[in-house]
């Protein structure tokens, strides 16, 4: 039992990056799923977006909580209700409607914020202080 | 005899302006409240001592004194704890500490914990030490724990006039002495051709008179480091 204590005490990833990493991993999987439905969509076969969905229902629970709490909190409430609808509706359209409502604030949350990274320039010291040098 | 090589560049400078405007000018400022220690190396003969004498041109303003007695050229700790009080109370804030003596082997060693504990203390003299060694994997662990050190310049390829240079910053610098450690004692240099520097430039050399009086400063100490050795032995 101790040895098992002990090992529990080791230094990990904090809970926050993990679930950064997991709500990342299933948007991931609703844009592989919207890739399958878009690849049959195009060759004219009828289809259905239960696959989008579940993903988005899954994508959703990750972070639907903190959507709830920050929508509210900015007084959009009538926008969260059509989110939820879109999310649980059928409609191909609607979901991808959702997916980019979701998107947006993904990168408000600075999420999926990749296209500003600050150039360090030449200066020794700011080099060293931005990378953790102190 | 006159030099047909050239001796500064256009913008009057012996280097690239961006060595001084990007690592030299934020490297002296607030010296008192966070000391720095900035580090050249190369092997023989590349010009690290020559690259130190340009770099305290530009950090004095005015060409530094090259005769035997000069205060910012110091060879072995003993002569820098001497002679850094004496260019901080004449107002220099560069010194340059030449063919530094802290290898790991002798890192345990009464005089290496003295130089560690005066590198610890030296702030109070607010100057920079442009410390000069042949490969930067010889200096001692603690140095960069000391969170005193700003990074490296390496030099390379040296030819009749000039030297190519590459500046590490310290991210750099930690994967270099990684890779290092990783070759191992005998491959370590090729650690500089793999882990590359942030800056790349050349400097050209000193015009024949100062070469020469550099020179013979150089001699004269490694002559009388070369006689301890020998009285030691």
């Amino acid at each position: 039992m101790e040895k098992q204590e002990e090992e529990f005490q080791s230094v990990t990833i904090p809970p926050i990056e993990v679930l950064k990493l997991s709500i990342l991993q299933r948007r991931n999987y609703v844009i592989d799923a919207m890739e399958c439905y878009d690849k049959i969509d195009g060759r004219d076969i009828k289809s259905n977006t239960y696959i989008v969905r579940s993903g988005m229902l899954a994508y959703f629970r990750e972070i639907g909580f903190a959507i709830k709490k920050d929508f509210l909190k900015k007084n959009k409430q009538t926008e969260y209700e059509q989110l939820l609808e879109d999310i649980n509706s059928v409609d191909y359209k609607k979901l991808l409607n959702a997916f980019y409502i979701i998107e947006e604030w993904l990168y408000d949350k600075k999420l999926t914020m990749f296209d500003v990274v600050k150039p360090m320039g030449g200066n020794i010291i700011n080099r060293n202080t931005a990378k953790g040098w102190g | 005899m006159t030099s047909n090589f050239l001796h500064t560049y256009d913008s009057g400078l012996p280097f690239h302006h961006s060595l001084g405007k990007e690592v030299l000018d934020p490297c002296v400022q607030n010296l008192i409240r966070k000391p720095k220690i900035l580090v050249i190396d190369g092997a023989p003969g590349t010009g690290k001592t020559t690259l130190g004498v340009h770099i305290l041109d530009y950090i004095n303003g005015e060409k530094v004194d090259l005769s035997k007695d000069t205060p910012q050229i110091a060879l072995g700790g003993k002569q820098l704890m001497e002679k850094s009080e004496v260019c901080s109370n004449l107002g220099y804030k560069a010194i340059i500490y030449d063919e530094a003596d802290l290898d790991k082997r002798g890192s345990l060693t009464k005089f290496n914990n003295l130089l560690f504990g005066y590198f610890r203390e030296y702030r109070s003299l607010g100057i920079m030490i442009i410390l000069i060694i042949q490969n930067v994997e010889w200096l001692d662990n603690r140095l960069w724990s000391l969170g005193a050190s700003v990074g490296l310049i390496h030099l390379k390829n040296p030819t009749k006039n000039y030297t190519s240079y590459e500046v590490y910053d310290l991210e750099n610098l930690s994967y270099l002495l990684e890779r290092m450690e990783k070759l191992g004692r005998f491959k370590s240099i090729k650690a500089y051709s793999i882990c590359k520097g942030y800056m790349r430039g050349q400097f050209l050399n000193l015009e024949p008179k100062r070469e020469q009086l550099l020179r013979n400063l150089s001699d004269l100490q490694k002559k009388k480091a070369r006689k301890a050795r020998i009285k030691k032995a």
